[in-house]
């Protein structure tokens, strides 16, 4: 189990991390959600020891990430943002450097490196060096170094950016398989990605945990109402006047026409309720002609939008690094 | 650490590197060896070795520029900050595999003597002393360049703060005499401004104000006191402390046939120093 309480990060004036707290427990795949510069690698280094933070503590398993380093450390498997691969290497000698540097007992040594390369598909390239493979393939051995030595906990900081699609699925299916013996951290600003892959959620943005919780908690955050965008032809007075019999005046939000004659107007309608037929034949029946009806189911991504779109006014690069990719949702 | 120390030499033989250091440093025993031995004739190996020192200043910055600024150039740091290893360990083992590289060098010069023996040479003791005594130096100048090359990223630039790092020690000695006339006064400004740099240089590593102050405050208040009370202990200070700070002043002595166990103490002193600088460097990092 990992327990991070209070975790606060500052470079200079910056805050990278205001006072973070969460709990994560063993055998689920948690998705760090956020946008680009929210913290999520800043949160993934300060767990893995990488970084110091300026307050707060770690704990994994009840060892302190700092003052037992190297308990907490043999707890964990970390793959970096940028895989941190010698390229001079091949994979089969990579990984046994890692296996030896993490104290695996000599005689499994070789056993263990076979095995992460067979579980990571790495086995065909293994005497290729690092620096001739493709992404994809630098991002398994990067996966394969975060396995050795049995770690109970894997946290992957977004192990699929710079992907192709037939990479992505690979490694999302990699995950998925991990889940099952570990506990899996993956970091990503990609909303469909981590819904896809994990059991739970963590949403930062601006240095702040907005929201944790599984993907039906979040979505409940945002209520059990639709939008139902209307343009009706017709004056403003009677189309309003139409409408206002049917729902209720304050769930209406009356937007700008784009032409004249129009009237284009939003109403908050309980999901369960459908009231498009009504509105239909009584728009027709004041000879009212609906140009455009369309339900705007709430998803997800309204769900990280919002949350995210509270801080956004605050976020700021959390470090010097380039993360180029917009935010896709 | 063992695996570290692995990676290391195994990395110095996939790459160019360490067949270059080797390569010029044999090189350069042979040329030297060649002069003073064979061409001038002179029956003491430690006269080639004297030269050989110059060529470290090319040869270390070479062999230690890449190893702390590939990590973070190809961010292979991370891997090593998230090791269950304490990172003193990662220091060290880094700085052994440099320091196994030259000894290498060194296993192979010391056959030239005994090459020599056929022609007539005797002197094996001091060849063999003064050859040890060139494997120290060059291993506190290996610690000495680690550090200089923990504090960038730049390949090139840590080689150059290296080569200028070690001439300026070189320099050091050749200018020492200079000091010999300094007075008392000179002596105690100099010697004051240098501890309080070396107590900016200790704040510019750890950000600890507390702890640079004290340095700074143990550093200059006993010589306020020494000054006061005796002023003409500082006749010639500078002279005296420069020659004692001296790397390849110290070197020399071994070359006239002295076994001597303060420069083994102090060659590992200066080196010990470094690599916990090159340590403070690396935790620092993971704490900006």
């Amino acid at each position: 189990m990992i327990e991070v309480k209070h975790l606060t990060k500052t470079y200079g004036n910056h805050h990278a991390l205001k006072d973070i707290s969460f709990k994560i427990t063993n055998g689920k795949i948690y998705g760090l959600l956020g946008p680009n510069g929210a913290g999520k690698s800043t949160t993934m280094n300060i767990m893995t020891g990488c970084l110091a933070a300026t307050a707060g503590t770690v704990k994994i398993n009840g060892f302190d990430i700092y003052k037992d380093a190297t308990e907490a450390k043999r707890l964990i498997g970390y793959l970096p943002e940028q895989p941190p691969l010698y390229e001079d290497m091949t994979p089969e000698e990579y990984l046994t450097f890692v296996a030896e540097a993490k104290g695996v007992d000599p005689e499994r040594v070789a056993r263990q490196v076979k095995e992460v390369m067979e579980q990571t598909s790495v086995t065909e390239m293994k005497d290729r060096l690092i620096r001739n493979l493709s992404k994809g393939c630098r991002q398994r051995v990067g996966i394969a170094q975060a396995l050795l030595g049995s770690p109970e906990i894997i946290i992957l900081d977004e192990p699929t950016v710079g992907l192709d699609p037939k990479q992505l699925v690979e490694i999302r299916e990699m995950v998925r398989k991990l889940g099952k013996k570990h506990t899996v951290i993956i970091s990503s600003h990609i909303l469909a990605e981590v819904s896809e892959m994990c059991d739970e959620l963590l949403v930062i943005s601006g240095g702040e945990l907005i929201a944790q919780g599984e993907l039906s908690e979040l979505e409940a955050m945002l209520g059990d109402t639709d939008t139902l965008h209307l343009v009706i032809r017709g004056d403003e007075a009677g189309v309003l006047e139409v409408l206002y019999g049917i729902v209720q005046k304050e769930n209406c939000t009356l937007r700008s026409a784009t032409k004249e004659g129009e009237v284009s107007v939003d109403v908050s309608i309980p999901r369960e309720s459908d009231v498009r037929d009504r509105i239909f034949f009584a728009m027709a029946d004041r000879r009212y002609a609906v140009l455009t009806m369309e339900i705007e189911h709430k998803s997800l991504e309204n769900v990280f939008l919002a949350l995210t779109d509270r801080t956004a006014d605050s976020i700021e690069p959390e470090q010097p690094e380039s993360e180029e990719e917009e935010l896709e949702t | 650490m063992i695996a570290i120390f692995k990676r290391e030499m195994r990395s110095y033989f996939h790459n160019v590197i360490g067949f270059v250091f080797l390569a010029l440093l044999l090189l350069a025993a042979g040329v030297f060896c060649a002069i003073f031995n064979v061409i001038l004739g002179s029956a003491d190996f430690a006269d080639s070795l004297y030269y050989l020192q110059l060529a470290l200043i090319i040869l270390i910055p070479l062999l230690t520029m890449r190893s702390m600024t590939e990590e973070r150039r190809a961010h292979t740091d991370q891997l090593l900050y998230s090791l269950p290893l304490p990172l003193w360990k990662i220091v060290l083992g880094k700085y052994l595999a440099m320091v196994a590289m030259l000894g290498i060098g060194c296993v192979v010069i010391a056959l030239f003597p005994l090459i020599l023996t056929l022609f007539g040479m005797d002197a094996l003791g001091t060849a063999y002393a003064t050859l040890f005594a060139f494997f120290l130096l060059g291993a506190a100048l290996i610690a000495f360049c680690m550090f200089l090359s923990s504090l960038t990223e730049n390949q090139l630039i840590a080689m150059i703060l290296c080569v200028v790092g070690i001439l300026v020690i070189f320099l050091l000695d050749t200018f020492v005499t200079i000091f010999i006339s300094a007075g008392a006064v000179l002596s105690f400004i100099v010697l004051i401004v240098l501890t309080l740099l070396a107590a900016l240089g200790v704040y510019g590593l750890t950000k600890n104000l507390y702890f640079s102050s004290l340095v700074a405050i143990l550093g200059v208040l006993p010589q306020i006191v020494i000054f006061l009370i005796d002023s003409s202990l500082y006749d010639g200070m500078l002279y005296r402390a420069v020659s004692v700070l001296s790397l390849f002043y110290r070197y020399t002595v071994f070359g006239s046939g002295v076994f001597d166990l303060t420069t083994i103490i102090y060659d590992a002193s200066f080196a010990a120093l470094f690599i916990f600088m090159t340590w403070l460097v690396m935790d620092k990092r993971r704490r900006a």
